[in-house]
């Protein structure tokens, strides 16, 4: 890992387009502004790691996808949520 | 504060003060029964998953079912949707114009939002992800996962009657 030491209104460049500048430090809390292009994704780490596993678990495999059909007439006959209308 | 990413967009701007937010699944009859969907930035975690045809699920018997299939055409991959109509919540996407513009929209009420289902066993197992829902325009067959933090990553499809 690359590590680099900036102050508060310092900024580090990531390839041409990504800007990571120091907001504020307050405490143990750094605030840091992020510009980059609208395609890329900006999240909290642990948001990231957490929907990427949840889409992992819900992917499923052709192998899978009577599974999923079948789920899904059980679920009529369940009594689970209808399609409110 | 310096970044104008949709995500961070939507992040910031509270649900109850877009003007703009799309209802849950208010144009979701728009979307037709079968339709080819171009997702240009994947979904989280399938970076390379950017083709797919969503499908409204139909029982044999011809009954309605709220439930959609998202087939990838890239890799062997599906996905289980539902519209969060469907589920009774007030759901709300919101609408920043950098989503918008990122889907080739005119206007929210555009855009439909789907959720992505976890099949799990038993059925009471299975959730929802509320904080991570399918957003599309069916207009201009344009996709995307948007990440909506005060939702819930995993909420029960079957709520618990009682009560």
């Amino acid at each position: 890992m690359l590590i680099l030491s900036r102050r508060p209104g310092e900024s580090l460049t990531i390839g041409d387009n990504i800007v990571v500048t120091v907001v504020s430090i307050n405490g143990n809390q750094i605030r840091l502004g992020i510009e980059a292009p609208r395609e890329v994704r900006v999240l909290r780490d642990e948001i990231y790691k957490a929907l990427r596993e949840e889409n992992q678990a819900a992917a499923n495999t052709e192998e899978q996808k009577r599974r999923m059909e079948d789920a899904f007439k059980r679920l009529r006959q369940g009594g689970g949520k209808d399609a409110g209308e | 504060m310096l970044s104008n990413d949709y995500v961070k967009a939507a992040e910031k701007m509270p649900v109850n003060e877009c003007a703009g937010a799309a209802r849950s699944g208010k144009t979701l009859d728009s979307v037709v029964e079968e339709q080819q969907l171009l997702f240009p930035v994947g979904i989280l975690g399938f970076p390379e998953s950017r083709h797919f045809r969503l499908q409204r699920f139909r029982p044999e018997d011809g009954s309605e079912s709220p439930f959609f299939t998202l087939n990838c055409l890239d890799q062997n991959l599906s996905f289980a949707l539902i519209s969060p109509r469907s589920l009774g919540l007030d759901y709300q996407v919101p609408a920043s114009d950098a989503l918008l513009d990122a889907l080739s929209a005119s206007a929210a009420e555009k855009l439909a939002a789907l959720l992505i289902v976890t099949l799990r066993e038993p059925i009471a197992d299975i959730t929802v992800n509320l904080q991570g829902p399918l957003v599309i325009n069916p207009a201009s067959s344009l996709g995307l996962q948007l990440v909506i933090e005060h939702y819930p990553l995993r909420y029960p499809l079957i709520q618990d009657s009682a009560g």
